[in-house]
């Protein structure tokens, strides 16, 4: 992975669109995450920095807040092409 | 003849903010019930309503994100669903987020329940430029589609008809493909499981394979109990999980996420159209200002400030007017107790007198509630709360606290009134273990409403003039000190619990409606009441008897009565026996006419309009023609003669003597027995030690009543201050102004201070019980809060002696300690920053 490209959602300037390559932390707390739209390769966006404090942070149409600790755990990519660089690929023909 | 319609059961479910409880009330109308989960706190809303020959039986899940085992709300919703086997499932899906919202779609429709989605929130998305193709929609979810606009009450019609039509049908929805690498393993493993054919009827197949291969701990343990090859299949997905992993590098779950944001994405893609964007929503552009770090906090201490304004300054100017309303029914009430006696009263009459007299003392500040309540929904359906716990997180980590310990706050009364029981319910909202038992343990040191009667009883006797400021230095000091006590706890008791990180959705501004606000409103008012007409009046008649019992001696009792013989037979002698009024007063007659003038003057007292005054004295003139001539004083009217009657007019002068001397002896009475009361003698005999933190025995036995029910604090002084009964419909404190001519402002605010430190009641204790899990935290919320109103009633009282301090400048000495200890602790480090160090070496891939 280009390590250049990829950093904490923490550093993201605001304004910025990223995409989500990885969430650490507990399996519980990252399918909570999921449902809560922050998946892998979910674009986002911090409207709000706070540093002290929690980030505002756009995903799609939610907002979510999210404390500091939360946004270290989430590392983002610039490259729009996250997508490539993962196993399952294949379309599925429903 | 009523037949008996057929029920069909139908679940609600959606995610958070997608404005469920709006869409379950437009269903149901009024008609609907409000009740735990059984053994657990969370809400279960019920309610039904007819469609053809079937009623239709409808329960409000949790709002969840997802259905794994995350969360306690989670794990409630996937229970219902899969035990309670509901025959329809309805999903509120907020049309703006439509994409998030289809997360939670597919798990639903994993289960195979016919499922119902509600487009909710349909104008919004069409006004942010949201092009919906529901038709198409419905195609590819494989479930029927009902657009509506709940807040309007738009759709409620067509909901109804679609879930009776999706019941008819009976057809499952369709499943989600998760693609040839996971369905290669799904499908045999569908098999596996359906081999015990009791097991398959138990649990859907599809859903239980997909959350084994997710690796779900409720679903291994479901398997485990109830399959008769429980082992094989663990081991057998354990086995197929190694392999995916080994083969893609990545755990099935995240692959099974993944699949479900993919298809999501897809649909989304095919059937909403966005025709215009805007590059920044409304609430983005409030959000600029109310989330930033200084306007937000100007926003921030506004609207509290206005909640308190509202609340409590103008809801308190309102209890002026309901106090009548709240008087006539106390009268009403007490007119049906047994009639009174000379010195001692029948038990029927004077233990129901106090149980009344305690709940309407409480009542009367139902107005406060009502607004305070009204408010709270308010900024729950705007959407503010969620922004409160933004700003405040900041604020809050450095107290060991987390953002959403502000809704537990909040509750339980952050500035002046609010309730600990809901505040340490909201706790569970807090995923950090840490910060729960934190916030939980606080929430009680918060001043909840029962705690506010007593603060106004005393502030206007004490503080008339320094009231509204020193309601200010009261309602903010408790927060002040509860950060504090928090920063301690955490950093001593709770140092090893686990924290965890904090995430909140902040939803879209939504202008609230009326009836939503009223509703919930209300709701939360009909607990309080239900909770004082309970607790409140089991804990009056508990006082009554431990401050009325073991009672007088009966060489005390006989004292009394020769005492009232007394006083009756010098009546008797001063009237003298040629007076024609002597036959009427003797032996019981003194004590009905007794009755008969008290109630003569509690009609009358008030009364300024003539017509109703002259309609009052023709009833009480039926009543009792000869005592209405006594209470006339012997000036009245016959046949249209006026007459000066000179006998009834001396007897008139000569009972008020008797009346006075018969209030001296009851109150005698009554004082002897409360010394000499269970409650009284530990309330004396505590006397020496409380006198340093300013407290008598009476105010000891109102503390100590109050541990039951705070309300009971106002309520008890109530009953130790007990004015003779025609004048029960003075308040308070007047009653108290007047026979405490001895208290200082010093008094008053150790009294104050100890209340505001107060270990929680009983029901707030049962429930940090509940949540907490463990008895070792309830005992320890109700020995803390002890000891901190000592050391502040002592401050108060005895250090402010020394000083020789005004009450008002012993408060502003106390808060600014107060607020120094706050920031000294808030600045010791805290020790989770290796977090971030951490996280930075974790793996990407498992």
């Amino acid at each position: 992975m280009d390590g250049l490209k990829v950093m904490p959602l923490a550093m993201l300037p605001p304004g910025q669109k990223a995409r989500i390559v990885s969430l650490s932390g507990g399996r519980g707390l990252q399918a909570h995450l999921y449902g809560m739209g922050l998946g892998l390769g979910s674009e986002v966006m911090v409207i709000y920095r706070g540093a002290p404090g929690p980030f505002l942070v756009a995903v799609k149409e939610t907002r979510l807040a999210m404390g500091q600790g939360m946004a270290y755990k989430i590392m983002v990519s610039l490259e729009n092409k996250v997508e490539q660089a993962r196993p399952l690929q294949q379309p599925n023909n429903l | 003849m009523r037949r008996k319609l057929k029920e069909i059961k139908v679940a609600v479910a959606g995610q958070p903010n997608s404005g469920k409880s709006t869409i379950f009330n437009l269903l149901t109308g009024g008609r609907q019930h409000v009740a735990n989960y059984p053994g657990i706190t969370v809400e279960k809303k019920t309610g039904t309503y007819r469609i053809q020959e079937h009623k239709v039986f409808l329960t409000d899940l949790p709002g969840t994100y997802s259905l794994t085992s995350y969360s306690l709300e989670e794990r409630i919703a996937r229970d219902f669903l899969l035990q309670e086997k509901p025959e329809v499932i309805v999903d509120i899906v907020d049309a703006t987020n439509l994409e998030r919202n289809l997360y939670l779609v597919f798990q639903l429709a994993e289960i195979g329940i016919p499922l119902v989605i509600d487009l909710n929130m349909a104008d919004v998305a069409k006004s942010r430029g949201f092009q919906i193709d529901t038709e198409k929609l419905s195609q590819e979810i494989g479930a029927e589609i009902v657009p509506t606009v709940g807040n309007k009450g738009r759709g409620k019609r067509e909901l109804r008809q679609t879930i009776h039509k999706a019941y008819e049908s009976k057809k499952s929805p369709r499943r989600l493909d998760y693609g040839k690498e996971l369905e290669s393993i799904l499908k045999p493993l569908g098999q596996f499981l359906s081999k015990d054919a009791n097991f398959s009827k138990r649990y859907p197949i599809r859903w239980l394979a997909v959350k084994l291969l997710e690796n779900d701990s409720e679903a291994q343990r479901a398997v485990k109990k109830y399959s008769t090859n429980g082992e094989e299949i663990l081991s057998y997905v354990e086995e197929e999980r190694k392999k995916f992993i080994s083969q893609y590098e990545e755990a099935p779950e995240k692959s099974i996420a993944h699949q479900r944001y993919r298809e999501a994405e897809k649909i989304v893609g095919h059937c909403v159209k966005q025709i215009r964007t805007e590059p920044k929503t409304l609430t983005d552009r409030i959000d600029m200002v109310v989330c930033n770090r200084f306007s937000g906090l100007i926003v921030l201490l506004g609207t509290i400030y206005a909640m308190y304004n509202l609340s409590i300054v103008q809801g308190y100017k309102i209890t002026n007017y309901t106090w009548p309303l709240l008087a006539g029914l106390q009268k009403f009430l007490v007119l049906s107790l047994p009639p009174e006696g000379f010195v001692f009263d029948p038990l029927l009459r004077a233990m129901p007198l106090g149980v009344i007299g305690g709940v309407i003392a409480v009542l009367n500040y139902v107005p406060i509630f009502i607004i305070l309540f009204a408010l709270i929904a308010i900024m729950e359906d705007t959407g503010y709360l969620a922004r409160m716990s933004f700003i405040l997180d900041r604020v809050f980590r450095y107290f060991g606290l987390h953002g959403q310990s502000v809704l537990p706050l909040v509750l339980g009364g952050v500035y002046v009134g609010g309730c600990a029981i809901p505040g340490v319910m909201a706790c569970r909202g807090i995923k950090d273990e840490k910060a729960r038992l934190a916030t939980m343990l606080v929430v009680p040191l918060m001043n909840c409403l029962a705690k506010i009667p007593l603060y106004v009883l005393l502030l206007g006797l004490f503080f008339a003039a320094t009231k509204g400021i020193m309601m200010f230095f009261i309602g903010t000091i408790t927060i002040i000190i509860a950060l504090g006590v928090a920063k301690i706890l955490s950093l001593t008791i709770l140092k090893r619990k686990e924290s965890a990180p904090f995430i909140l959705e902040m939803p879209p501004y939504h202008l609230p409606t009326i009836g939503g606000v009223l509703r919930r409103c209300l709701e939360r008012l009909g607990i309080f009441i239900k909770k004082i007409i309970t607790v409140v009046m089991v804990v009056m008649c508990l006082v009554y008897l431990l401050i009325n019992f073991p009672g007088l001696s009966k060489e005390r009792k006989a004292h009394y009565n020769s005492q009232a013989n007394r006083i009756k037979k010098s009546f008797m002698k001063k009237i003298g026996e040629d007076n024609p009024y002597t036959k009427l007063l003797a032996g019981d007659g003194l004590i009905n006419f007794t009755k008969y003038r008290n109630d003569y003057r509690a009609a009358t007292r008030g009364v300024e309009e003539e017509k109703t005054k002259k309609v009052i004295e023709q009833k009480f003139r039926q009543r009792n023609f000869e005592f209405f001539k006594i209470v006339k004083k012997g000036k009245y009217e016959l046949e249209g003669k006026k007459i000066k009657d000179k006998d009834a007019k001396k007897v008139h002068k000569t009972y008020k003597k008797v009346f006075n001397q018969r209030r001296e002896l009851r109150a005698e009475k009554k004082k002897e027995t409360i010394k000499g009361s269970f409650l009284g003698r530990v309330g004396i005999a505590l006397e020496p030690i409380t006198k340093k933190l300013g407290f008598n025995w009476q105010v000891n036995i109102a503390l100590i009543s109050a541990f039951a029910a705070k309300e009971n604090a106002v309520g008890t002084i109530g009953v130790l201050y007990e004015s003779p009964p025609t004048e029960r419909e003075d308040r308070l404190e007047k009653r108290l102004g007047e026979k405490e001519g001895g208290w200082t402002p010093l008094h008053a605010l150790a009294i104050i201070l100890f209340m505001a430190m107060y270990p929680p009641c009983i029901p707030t204790l049962l429930m940090i019980r509940v949540e907490s899990g463990s008895t070792m935290w309830m005992l320890f919320a109700t020995f803390y809060p002890i000891i901190l109103g000592i050391i502040f009633a002592f401050l108060a009282f005895t250090a402010g002696n020394l000083l020789g301090f005004s009450g008002l400048k012993m408060m502003i000495t106390i808060y600014t300690l107060a607020i120094v200890f706050m920031v000294g602790v808030g600045f010791i480090k805290r020790k989770e920053k290796t977090v971030q160090q951490k996280t930075a070496q974790d793996e990407i891939h498992r």
